[in-house]
């Protein structure tokens, strides 16, 4: 154990790993806008097609898997069915276009009504804690999967399907804008009592209460924000993909994708779910499911579990404990799951 | 550190990603490298309906295998070519539909598309094929919203849904003691809903009087208290609209459940080996619909007939084929068949070929209609304890006649 | 109303079988502190034991109800191993970490089964068929399939067999201490970590006697455990965690409120209300009927 230590120390020093975090905590904002730009010119070198659709759902994944953080990893609360909103917004989108022929307004009204049922929805499950909060999401996201197979609106189970709709690239760049409003949102927010609060309630929920803080409204907040971006990302995602039906709407796999995503690139921070987002689906969408056809799921269970076991702090997560090795030895191996916000630049590519 | 490692990773990735599509931008014209052809496409290999997925796998394979064997196919552009497969399993799950067809398409260079077994999995891959520009032949999603949208490029060999149980209801009504009451039961997935459609018209239009609908989960796997309304309410005919695991658990609970009907038949999966040794002696008497006959002998040009690719079949795995394995065989071959006929192998002459094409293959007389459809009425079979599987509708190609009523539990 | 009466025999029947699913699931949870997603695969393991079991030794998947019965101990000893060695070598690795890390793990391990079922079993729908004379009984009107009725029967002992050992033998001892406080039982020397894969193994031999007697009712597919899993949360959320009693009556309930939503209303919704369900307790009455209530 000891030499593998010596070897990570000489492979990446922690005053070098502090370094970098540093230099992104100084310049979040220049390296998002960076970020930013390098992803407006991706559909210029890849043109349409399959890669213009790979590069959009990774930036879609990463919208997914930071959303999920806000309430899974900065606040506490892993939610199993994040894809509610997701499904709410895609199934939005489609029926504005199926029946009035526009994206715009119904990508407007998407966030809107995923809004509002975060609201309702956060402000009953919010009081569940742990195993109970992750069994009642799941239970919301199969319970309105059903709901849409039986109502007209949606078309039931046969869902909506389109030929053509908008330009690929339209979706691919309302992904990008949501990804970086997202983050510059969340960055910023890091950094006010808002965030610091959310981080508060996932370590001692009780004690913030104690201080006389309505721990409510910040779950409730942070479970709104999370949903206005997915609601955005399904409504965007369901004319991108010409297709929505109840299963893939609420997919309860990619409920578990996201989630495995950001456990990957580490929680509770801003980087890592993006980094988790883009890179686990690139893995999957580039390598797996061309190479390993037949064995997707099996895969997927395997990078899941070693996931967990190996690095159950995720890339950057583990990065951090490198930055603050010498004081987490001075700890006894309490600091792993401090987070300051500002320690982790927010960029998104 | 991470800023400026993805960056870089960003920009190599688009650089490789740049290179790949300026190839396969210089590629283009040629289906595929050299001497080959490569048809690629997705099935349900994994999930849902995988049973059934199989049976197209081992068709497209057998009957690739066979053409190579055979010299590889002769195209109209005096070249010879071997044929290759490229299939992923889409795990009956739409979601990835649309991006994996995409790759096929630009990644694999593939101009010509097999379709995946899945109505669902085929709407997003359909869109992606007229998108793109590229033929695809198949012989599995046969839900009428794939054809209804004017898409020129995607041609279907099963009848629509719709239509799959509508020769059952006139073969019933042809009786000496017709049914007068009827019940559906319908899985809910879009295939089966459609199936559904059709026969609550037809029901209405031969005046059944409809006693029990129905619609059940696909997870549902207990369809006795189901069964026990069709019991109750006394129906003289069950349609189930499902799969083959309902199919199989209709026929076992018909018996545990003492449901008496003058005919029970099921749309899908009913009439190949693994329904009959899976519901064993319960699944007697159940009917079924098929869009081939096995002993209807057409000519073939890779089997030499119908009866010859029967027997290909089962040889080589240890099953009977059905008309999902006669579909397979058949999407390879009308591929084959436009190759042949075209004078330059581009998409588009390939899809024209496709739209005009007139041949015959173990599956029938291939001809699609506008829609892209082979309009086909079904055949009805029955499982006979005697004679085991016979096609006993329409009366002027049975092998016999329909046992019918369907003696009662008791009687049997 | 007769007909509703017949629902809820069809109900009681089958509830027996998410019974005896859950109970396993609520002592995992109970005990080990794990949501275990991948419950259902080991009832589809069982499944497929038992069937493997009675076409390797006669030749075909046609039995006697006497040879059927056979099976189901082969089963419950294989899985039993299985559930042992994946607590040991799996899960250990992830307890006392946050829930849904455990979540996850479960997770995968369940769509990792599911992958390999369909690799070993194909994705063929495979049954037991077992040849009863006269397959259904008749008693004032209201059909019981024998084989359903064996099988009720069959579940009730599993579960009633569970709640004794627990009761009565020295290791259901260990067990519930481990449950109540770990390092008290570590301090009176009972080995925590074999316990616990116990356990485990217990709970999964259980879902796989149930998985034998669902091979012989309805049927079985590599991918049917999802939905298993899902009514044993339903039913270890009403009846409480680590509580047998919770979970049979629990179970017999489920299976009740399911056939009568699909008799009365439509089986269409029995999904929807089941899950609605499920929401409404945790919501409502979060200790469950009889359990131990939340911890959190």
């Amino acid at each position: 154990m000891s030499s593998l230590d010596t070897s990570l120390d000489r492979l990446v020093p922690p005053t070098r790993v502090r370094a970098w975090f540093e230099f992104g905590g100084r310049h979040a904002w220049t390296l998002l806008g960076v970020g930013l730009l390098v992803g407006a010119v991706v559909p210029f070198v890849v043109g349409d097609g399959f890669y213009l659709s790979v590069a959009g759902e990774m930036l879609m994944f990463a919208v997914l898997a930071l959303s999920w953080d806000i309430v899974g990893g900065q606040t506490g609360y892993p939610s199993f069915g994040q894809m509610a909103f997701f499904g709410i917004g895609g199934y939005v989108t489609a029926i504005m276009f199926r029946d009035f022929g526009v994206f715009w307004p119904g990508l407007v009204l998407a966030g809107v009504l995923s809004l509002v049922a975060a609201a309702v929805i956060g402000a009953v499950v919010l009081r569940l804690r742990g195993g109970y909060f992750a069994i009642a999401t799941l239970g919301i996201l199969l319970t309105l999967t059903e709901i849409t197979r039986n109502i007209s609106i949606t078309n039931g189970v046969d869902g909506i399907s389109f030929l053509s709709t908008l330009p690929a690239t339209t979706f691919y760049y309302v992904f990008l804008g949501l990804l970086g409003v997202e983050a510059g949102l969340l960055y910023y927010l890091s950094q006010t009592r808002f965030g610091y609060t959310l981080n508060a309630i996932r370590d001692d929920e009780a004690k913030v209460n104690a201080m006389g803080v309505n721990t409510t409204y910040y779950k409730v907040t942070a479970w709104m924000l999370a949903a206005l971006f997915t609601g955005m990302a399904g409504g965007a995602w369901s004319l991108f993909n010409f297709f929505i039906d109840p299963l893939t709407a609420y997919n309860t796999a990619w409920n578990v994708e996201l989630i495995a995503m950001a456990l990957l690139g580490g929680t509770g921070t801003i980087v890592g779910p993006i980094l988790g987002g883009m890179g686990l689906h690139a893995i999957i969408r580039l390598f797996v499911e061309t190479y390993f056809t037949g064995w997707q799921l099996g895969l997927l269970g395997l990078i899941i579990i070693v996931t967990i076991i190996v690095v159950p702090s995720g890339v950057v997560g583990w990065l951090e404990e490198r930055a603050s090795a010498m004081d987490y030895y001075e700890h006894g191996g309490g600091a792993a799951g401090e987070e300051s916000g500002g320690e982790t630049g927010g960029e998104p590519e | 550190m991470s800023a400026n490692y993805t960056r870089r990773e960003l920009l190599g990735a688009a650089g490789a990603a740049g290179v790949v599509s300026l190839a396969g931008c210089s590629g283009l014209g040629g289906g595929g490298s050299g001497d080959t052809i490569v048809l690629g496409g997705t099935m349900s290999l994994s999930g849902d309906n995988a049973d059934l997925g199989k049976l197209y796998q081992d068709a497209y394979n057998l009957t690739i295998d066979r053409i190579n064997e055979n010299g590889g196919v002769e195209a109209g552009d005096g070249n010879t070519y071997e044929l290759e497969l490229d299939l992923r399993d889409d795990q009956t799950d739409a979601s990835a539909s649309k991006t994996t067809y995409q790759e096929l398409i630009q990644r694999q260079d593939i101009d010509y598309l097999v379709g995946p077994y899945s109505s669902t999995v085929t709407l997003p891959a359909s869109a992606v094929a007229a998108q793109n520009e590229k033929p695809m032949v198949e012989g599995g999603g046969a839900s009428p919203e794939i054809f209804s949208k004017g898409n020129e490029w995607i041609f279907g060999l099963l009848p629509t849904a719709n239509k799959y149980a509508l020769s059952s209801i006139d073969m019933a009504m042809a009786q000496s003691s017709p049914p007068e009451s009827a019940a559906i039961l319908a899985e809910e997935d879009t295939f089966s809903q459609s199936t559904a459609d059709g026969v609550r018209a037809k029901m209405n239009d031969a005046g059944l009087d409809v006693v029990v609908d129905e619609s059940f989960p696909t997870d549902t796997s207990d369809l006795s208290t189901n069964l026990g309304k069709v019991r109750d309410q006394d129906a003289d005919i069950l349609i189930l609209c499902a799969h083959q695991k309902h199919a199989i658990i209709m026929a076992n609970q018909m018996e545990n459940q003492d449901v008496n009907v003058d005919m029970a038949m099921a749309t899908v999966g009913s009439l190949n080996d693994a329904f009959k040794d899976e519901a064993g002696s319960s699944g007697n008497y159940v009917y079924g619909p098929s869009s081939w006959d096995i002993n209807a002998d057409f000519e073939d040009t890779v089997y030499g007939s119908t009866s010859g690719f029967a027997d290909a079949v089962s040889g080589e795995f240890d099953y009977t084929p059905d008309y999902h394995s006669a579909a397979g065989e058949t999407v390879i071959l009308t591929f084959k068949q436009a190759f042949e006929q075209v004078d330059e192998l581009t998409p588009t002459n390939v899809r024209d070929a496709i739209r005009r094409i007139e041949f015959t293959s173990a599956y029938g007389n291939i001809a699609f209609g506008d829609s892209g459809v082979i309009d086909k009425e079904m055949l009805v079979y029955q499982w006979q304890p005697e004679a085991g599987k016979q096609l006993v509708y329409p009366e002027n190609v049975q092998q016999s006649e329909p046992t019918y009523p369907t003696p009662t539990w008791s009687e049997r | 109303m007769s007909s509703v009466l017949q629902f809820v025999i069809n109900g009681l029947l089958v509830g027996a079988l998410f019974a005896a699913t859950a109970v396993g699931f609520a002592l995992i949870w109970g005990v080990v502190d794990i949501i275990n997603l991948a419950h259902g695969e080991m009832l589809m393991l069982g499944g497929y034991v038992s069937y493997y079991t009675l076409v390797v030794v006669t030749g075909e998947a046609v039995a006697s109800p006497a040879l059927a019965l056979a099976t189901v101990p082969v089963a419950i000893v294989v899985v039993f191993v299985v559930g042992y060695l994946l607590q040991r070598l799996l899960v250990a690795q992830v307890l006392g970490t946050d829930a849904f890390l455990s979540l996850l793990v479960t997770f995968g391990l369940s769509i990792g089964l599911q992958q390999v079922a369909l690799k070993l079993f194909s994705a063929d729908t495979r049954r037991i068929a077992v040849e009863f004379a006269d397959p259904s009984l008749t008693v004032g009107g209201f059909v019981v399939p024998k084989l359903k009725l064996v099988a009720f029967a069959g579940a009730i002992a599993l579960t009633a067999a569970l709640f004794l050992f627990l009761q009565r033998t020295r290791t259901g001892r260990s067990i519930r201490a481990v449950a109540q406080n770990p390092e008290a039982a570590a301090l009176v020397g009972i080995d925590v970590a074999h316990t616990r894969a116990v356990t485990f193994g217990l709970a999964s031999a259980i879902a796989a006697g149930a998985g034998a007697f669902i091979a012989m009712i309805l049927a079985i597919q590599p991918q049917m455990g999802l939905i298993y899993t899902l009514k044993s949360f339903i039913i270890v959320v009403f009846g409480g965690i680590g509580s047998v009693p919770g979970a049979l009556v629990g179970g017999l309930l489920l299976g009740t409120v399911e056939e009568l939503v699909a008799g009365v209303v439509s089986s269409r919704w029995t999904l929807a209300v089941s899950f609605g369900l499920l929401i409404v307790l945790l919501i409502v009455k979060p200790d469950g009927l009889f359990g131990t209530g939340v911890r959190e």
